[in-house]
């Protein structure tokens, strides 16, 4: 039973006031507050009153549906009790119908009428709990859409792994640049690895329980590499258990291909610098000498050092215009060369130190190998260098008794190809597809992770490619491609200010 | 006997404006061109004071200086060193002093007359 603390107010309706006072009465005494009205002010003052409870003595059938009717279309909350004639079962359900919310036979009986309204509010209750569970849901749907609408659109790739390393949830982004991956594992799907990656910063994550950072270059289902920053966080259980750890991985070769620009930008006047100060140190000792000549009056003296002032600013001139005229692609020096005697010296560069390291350098040249369009200067020290690296990869590896570097020049119509073969430790995919990159080496400190990235640069510059084939505990073959012709690429509007065009 | 200056630099340029001034400040020079060659001539020569530049095409300044330190009879030869590289003085920290190409003649002269009079 229903414990009205603050009186509840209720409506009644009758066309007989009499009935009206008596019903008043009772139900004052159960606590309610009571308003009474017939039925043509019934409307006003339910709107007046606006009673969560109203009771309607009907007297005409008709006239009292049409009450019922208008109260219910203007206030469908309001629950109405309505009294019927004795034994009038038919119209009780006629009401019922419409949408009372019960029906008494009159003389209504004490007990019948405070059960029908401890119904009555028991059913609001309940309504009222069912709005708020509503409303509940709502915010908590919205609120899970939105997060689930995070963590697609976020333009990162966010993934979720488990202790097994295999993604348990991943972002939109992460699905459509690596493929549905739910159960694979992170370094497959990201990696194409075989094995976790060495210093796996979910590895850490799960250890420590701390974020943890990394720099990575992983591979798109569609070949894509892309450099990413990624940062690991652990997702704890309940009970403070790291169940799984978040990753996010943001993309950042945008950053680092203009890093690159700049650092190349730097190194360019970094070496230009410190030739300029050389030559300048060299001018101030051609100025020493004209001026001790002209002192002692020594016109040999004088002679030699105005000979030297002028080598040197003709010098200065020449790295300065360099400098001006820098821009993104230097220009290539090409030449026509004999293949073979280009060959033979970058061999000749490299064989003595394979040589003293004790291992066994092979030359092949093959069929008519013919002239080719060339930038020797850079080209040959491209060469050298992936030449080196074998040499030094073979000096590092310790599994074998034998070494061999094998460097193969053959030749078609169209393009000379340089293999460089060697049988040291090989490299996994990771390494093979981070190695390209600037400053990436896998030689610790004794790398500057220029070498590769200036021989892939100044290749694809003249039209050619690299190919990299290795197997880990096999070796490595490199095969450089370049075309016979050179054919001068369109020029890249980058804007780059080109002061040849706007000086004039 | 005048005081022997060794002059370690690959510029043909700087060894003979460097061999004008000492030369004219009254010393006696030796010179090396390369970081791998300069050892030799410091047995053969014994110089009071080298002055070293630190980037060679063969051999670097800093390697160089490594090896004469480990030589007990000439560890104690003052080095000045003069590159072209800016933030030299932290290549080689026990040098006597750091010149960045161009340098300042008169004060070049006067930090070897501190050392070697």
């Amino acid at each position: 039973m229903h414990n009205i603390v603050i009186s509840e107010p209720i409506v009644i309706i009758t066309q007989d006031p009499e009935h009206g006072r008596v019903l008043a009465h009772i139900l004052n005494e159960y606590g309610y507050q009571p308003s009474n009205c017939d039925y043509d002010d019934a409307l006003v003052t339910v709107s007046v009153v606006r009673p969560r409870l109203a009771v309607l003595g009907i007297c005409d059938c008709k006239l009292g549906q049409g009450v019922m009717r208008k109260i219910r279309k203007s206030f469908p909350e309001v629950r109405i009790i309505v009294l019927v004639p004795e034994d009038d079962y038919q119209m009780g359900l006629d009401f019922l119908e419409e949408g009372a919310s019960d029906f008494l036979f009159k003389p209504v009986s004490e007990r019948a009428l405070r059960i029908a309204l401890d119904r009555a509010l028991t059913f609001l209750e309940m309504g009222q709990e069912r709005d708020v569970f509503r409303e509940k849901n709502k915010i908590l749907e919205s609120s899970h859409q939105l997060c689930r609408q995070l963590f697609d659109e976020v333009p990162c790739y966010i993934s979720v792994q488990n202790r097994d390393r295999r993604i348990v949830r991943a972002n939109r982004q992460f699905k459509l640049d690596f493929g549905s991956c739910l159960g694979e594992r992170c370094y497959e799907i990201y990696k194409h690895r075989t094995h976790p990656c060495p210093q796996c910063p979910v590895e850490e994550s799960f250890r420590d329980g701390m974020v943890h950072q990394t720099e990575e270059v992983v591979t798109t289902r569609g070949g894509q590499q892309k450099i990413v920053l990624t940062l690991t966080a652990p997702l704890k259980g309940e009970n403070g258990e790291i169940n799984e750890v978040m990753e996010l991985a943001t993309d950042i070769s945008q950053i680092r291909e203009l890093q690159d620009r700049l650092t190349s930008l730097g190194l360019f006047i970094g070496s230009i610098s410190h030739g300029v100060r050389g030559m300048l140190t060299a001018l101030d000792g051609g100025l020493y000498r004209l001026e001790k000549g002209i002192q002692n009056n020594d016109m040999e003296l004088v002679a030699n050092g105005a000979e030297r002032v002028k080598l040197m600013i003709s010098r200065i001139r020449n790295s300065v215009l360099e400098m001006l005229y820098y821009s993104k692609d230097r220009d290539l020096n090409i030449q026509t060369l004999d293949v073979q005697t280009f060959g033979d010296g970058v061999a000749n560069f490299v064989e003595p130190k394979a040589t003293k390291h004790d291992i066994r350098f092979q030359k092949e040249f093959h069929g008519n190998l013919g002239r080719f369009e060339i930038d020797p200067e850079v080209i040959s020290a491209g060469l050298v260098n992936i030449l080196e690296n074998a040499v030094d990869a073979c000096i590092e590896d310790e599994s074998k008794e034998r070494h061999v570097v094998t460097f193969v020049v053959d030749g078609d119509k169209d393009k000379v190809s340089f293999i460089i073969r060697d049988n040291g430790p090989g490299m996994d995919r990771s390494t093979q597809e981070k190695m390209f990159s600037l400053f990436f080496s896998s030689k610790g400190s004794k790398g500057t992770g220029l070498g590769l990235y200036i021989a892939n640069d100044v290749v694809h510059q003249h039209g050619g490619q690299i190919f990299v084939d290795s197997t880990v505990g096999e070796g490595t073959e490199f095969r450089v491609e370049l075309p016979r012709r050179h054919v001068k690429k369109a020029p890249q509007n980058n804007g780059t200010h080109d002061p040849a065009q706007t000086d004039s | 006997m005048a005081k022997k200056i060794l002059i370690i630099d690959d510029d043909p340029n700087i060894v003979t404006y460097l061999e004008d001034i000492f030369q004219d400040a009254g010393y006696a020079t030796c010179k090396a061109t390369d970081g791998a060659d300069a050892m030799a001539v410091v047995k053969q020569e014994k110089p009071a004071l080298i002055t070293l530049d630190l980037e060679m095409p063969k051999e670097w300044g800093p390697r160089f200086y490594r090896e004469l330190s480990q030589e007990e009879e000439f560890k104690n030869i003052p080095v000045i060193v003069i590159s072209g590289l800016a933030g030299n003085k932290y290549a080689i920290q026990k040098a006597v002093a750091s010149f960045t190409k161009p340098f300042d003649r008169e004060e070049l002269l006067k930090v070897i007359k501190e050392n070697i009079g």
